[in-house]
């Protein structure tokens, strides 16, 4: 872990604004006419500000609906904060979630030149790696089946074999590791979680294995009650962690 | 051992550049899964615009009588440009849905898939040409007079499309309806773009429709390029272009700007 930051996040709030919907077409036209909407709004997390360094493995965790993926998201940039928020990124990002960036009608084949071309990598690397990666993966003999037909474990170990493949510098992991095929692939994919990434890249890992937040954290966020609380010991955010959450939900008219 | 089938022997004429490999891998992918399934494949891409060629040769040359002036090449010439359009809106109005899966898993620059969209949405509208140069064959056509022109026209043609395409998908993440619209407003402009009958009708008698909708300019050049004896309207070309650079211009800064908010709304 260096000094340099990999990710800073400056007072990062997220509100989600939700509109009531109704299938009948004449109630939608008499409300769109006569009616004012009825909306909800939804405060996920306010003010988080902390700052992740490079090489840092650092863990979100909070109750379902906390907003941890939601956090990644706006990391990621695929998803606007509230006015004032601040985040900045250095160094190029994947986020690894079950059926990451794969279009499930395509070929491994394709998948992987498609995840590898927008992941940084050229033609001519793609192609180096492409055997590498399938033999990781173990899907030699289904490289020109499309993902579709391919079991979860199997679309997990792709992914994997991309992400670990890939010259990403900013790993967001969200709840990826329950999945991740057989024991045998998640001991060889733990070995090379280990070596190649966990020596080398920056992680934000989200997940409810507390175990797996222990083990490798160096720092962990707990999201509770729309704030984030950062511990320098692990063992100690986890018992935060496992006291009672909430949120806010205010119902407000849309003007 | 599993050997890797690059076979994208076409990627000696891109640049060595990793932005045009991401766009053109995305647009040949793109492409490509149109007929992922099929049987035969790619073949559809040709055989569909020559069948539909054969159809309107029947339909015009038997049933109407139209066979007069390479009526068939005039017809289609204008069908291409305006099919493509259409496919090019409607498609990339939810180009980011679409692609909902790159987007939120990896970083990069979204326009990127913009691109690679109008990209893809050109390499079907090559087969259609290819086709259209085949029937050409058949009625001993001869391109036109503009012919080097016809790449400027292209660029116009595929500047309105992608702008048109960006800006319905951010009017759809407010108002989902307005593909319904778009709809009813591609069935007008089917009519009122020239396509059956002479661009000189439209700039004498409807002068404010030819320089209100481009395609007016776009396929009546389009025919000047493609066609033997067609007039190129030089004055609806550079304002057709102006209202493309304009277009594209508007679209592109509105679309990095609400981009988020439309996946967010996906």
């Amino acid at each position: 872990m260096t000094e340099e930051v990999a990710v800073s996040l400056r007072n990062v709030s997220k509100t989600f604004y939700l509109s009531d919907q109704t299938d009948s077409s004449f109630q939608k036209v008499k409300s769109m006419l006569f009616q004012k909407l009825s909306t909800k709004k939804l405060e996920v997390f306010k003010n988080i500000t902390v700052d992740i360094k490079k090489g840092e493995f650092f863990g979100v965790v909070g109750r379902n609906g906390s907003g941890k993926s939601t956090l990644l998201k706006l990391i990621m940039e695929s998803m606007n904060s509230d006015p004032g928020s601040i985040i900045e990124t250095n160094g190029k990002l994947i986020r690894l979630a079950l059926g990451l960036g794969f279009d499930v009608n395509l070929t491994a084949r394709d998948n992987i030149y498609l995840n590898g071309t927008i992941l940084g990598m050229s033609m001519q690397q793609i192609g180096e790696k492409f055997d590498e990666l399938i033999e990781f993966a173990q899907l030699e003999e289904f490289v020109d089946t499309p993902i579709k037909f391919y079991s979860s474990g199997m679309r997990s170990r792709l992914a994997f074999s991309v992400a670990v493949h890939a010259d990403a510098d900013i790993f967001l992991i969200d709840e990826f590791f329950g999945g991740v095929g057989d024991e045998a692939f998640k001991a060889k994919s733990k070995a090379v979680f280990e070596e190649r990434i966990i020596q080398n890249k920056t992680i934000i890992l989200v997940s409810h294995s507390l175990e797996l937040i222990v083990k490798n954290c160096d720092r962990v966020m707990v999201i509770k009650d729309g704030v984030g609380h950062v511990f320098n010991n692990p063992a100690n955010a986890i018992q935060f962690h496992k006291k009672s959450f909430g949120r806010k939900v205010t119902e407000i008219n849309a003007k | 051992m599993i050997k890797s089938k690059i076979g994208d022997l076409y990627l000696k004429y891109i640049p060595n550049n990793q932005r045009l490999e991401r766009i053109w891998k995305l647009a040949q992918v793109d492409f490509k899964k149109r007929y992922y399934n099929d049987k035969f494949g790619m073949l559809w891409a040709i055989v569909n615009p020559i069948s539909q060629m054969l159809i309107y040769f029947v339909v015009f040359t038997k049933l109407f009588n139209r066979g007069e002036d390479n009526f068939i090449l005039f017809l289609f010439s204008g069908i291409i440009m305006w099919m493509g359009f259409t496919e090019a809106s409607n498609r990339g109005s939810h180009l980011l849905k679409q692609k909902r899966y790159l987007v939120e898993n990896i970083q990069f620059d979204w326009m990127d898939l913009n691109y690679s969209h109008i990209i893809s949405i050109l390499m079907g509208l090559s087969f259609n040409f290819l086709a259209y140069c085949l029937i050409s064959i058949f009625y001993k056509n001869t391109f036109g007079e503009y012919w080097y022109l016809f790449p400027f026209v292209l660029l116009t043609w595929a500047m309105v499309s992608l702008s048109c395409g960006m800006l319905l998908g951010l009017v759809r993440s407010i108002f989902d309806d307005a593909i319904h619209v778009w709809n009813i407003f591609t069935k007008l402009g089917f009519w009122g773009s020239g396509i059956f009958f002479p661009t000189s009708f439209i700039v004498e008698k409807y002068s404010w429709l030819a320089y209100a909708n481009p395609f007016v300019g776009i396929i009546g050049n389009t025919r000047a390029c493609l066609l033997v004896n067609n007039d190129f309207f030089f004055k609806l070309f550079f304002w057709d272009l102006a209202f493309a650079l304009i277009l594209y211009i508007t679209a592109v800064t509105l679309f990095y700007k609400y981009s988020k908010t439309m996946v967010e709304k996906l």
